[in-house]
């Protein structure tokens, strides 16, 4: 419990002090690299991190459901003959949709790198497990596809767990 | 038994990929701003380390064992199962990259893999 109340403390002291939250968690480091005052006055320090998580679960839900509605399109994958294989692949690489997906993806695993240039890996990774919240209600609201009582607790249950997460300091380790 | 293994490979080739990942854009530094040449610049100076090739050759491994699993395993098993990864991840993080998972981290974490599990557990029949 009391690493727990620490933890909530620096959270809130963050919140509230910009400078203290720089002398804490990100490790102060000289001149060169540390955003200019201009830039450090007008967004707090870990407002980039949580854009580029923001971009992670975006992109990586629209090109999972892009990705998704053009394989149906293609239809099931035959394995039945080599000839069958090139034939589905074909097929695949000229759907606009899983090129459209693909692009998304790129997207996603750039703004994944940037974001674990800045901030944990334990805290990076399961903040975008956001995502499957975000396909389950996209393919509700797109695809219209159900959603059971089950999968809304899930949802449910995924959005608290990023919740506690993300009331832990994003980065912990020091700068390089 | 293979089902196992390639679970085994998806979660601990993934995992261990992103950790790499991890170090090496850790050794770049902060990168400011989303300039288009500030990113490839910064990009760039990834790919020039291993652990970066390591990590990204991982990463593909995890990707195409999981796709191999699919092929004999439902999605409803699949993703469930691989979820997994948060928790190895959230340790590997601890003991090779020295991040602090602290207990309210490890409770997120575990909520996390509970909810994705339901997710999938829950999984209705698509509706055209």
């Amino acid at each position: 419990m009391g690493a727990e109340g620490g933890e909530q403390q620096r959270v809130r002291a963050e919140a509230t002090d910009d400078q203290a939250r720089n002398a804490s968690v990100v490790a102060p480091e000289p001149s060169a690299r540390e955003p200019s005052i201009v830039a450090r006055g007008i967004r707090r320090p870990h407002t980039d991190t949580y854009l580029l998580i923001l971009a992670m679960v975006l992109l990586g839900a629209i090109g999972d459901l892009l990705l998704r509605a053009g394989m149906l399109r293609v239809g099931a994958a035959s394995l039945a003959s080599p000839a069958a294989v090139i034939a589905t692949l074909v097929h695949a690489f000229t759907t606009p949709e899983i090129w459209l997906g693909i692009g998304c993806l790129i997207l996603f695993f750039v703004s994944y790198l940037l974001a674990l240039a800045r901030a944990d890996y334990s805290f990076v990774s399961p903040a975008a497990a956001t995502s499957y919240a975000v396909v389950a209600v996209l393919a509700w609201a797109v695809l219209g596809e159900v959603i059971t009582p089950v999968r809304w607790i899930g949802i449910a249950v995924i959005c608290a767990g990023v919740l506690l997460v993300s009331h832990t300091p994003p980065r912990t380790t020091q700068h390089h | 038994m293979r089902t196992a293994l390639f679970l085994a490979i998806v979660v601990l080739a993934g995992t261990s990929g992103e950790i790499a990942v991890t170090y090496a854009m850790k050794h770049v530094g902060d990168v400011h701003g989303f300039a288009p040449c500030t990113v490839l610049r910064a990009l760039g100076r990834a790919f020039r380390l291993p652990a970066m090739w390591l990590g990204v050759a991982l990463i593909a491994l995890g990707f195409f064992s999981m796709l191999i699993l699919l092929s004999w395993e439902n999605v409803s098993f699949v993703v469930p199962a691989t979820s997994l990864s948060y928790a190895v991840g959230a340790l590997g993080a601890q003991v090779v990259l020295g991040e602090r998972v602290s207990r309210v981290r490890w409770m997120g974490v575990l909520l996390v893999i509970l909810g994705v599990v339901l997710v999938w557990l829950g999984e209705g029949h698509g509706v055209g």
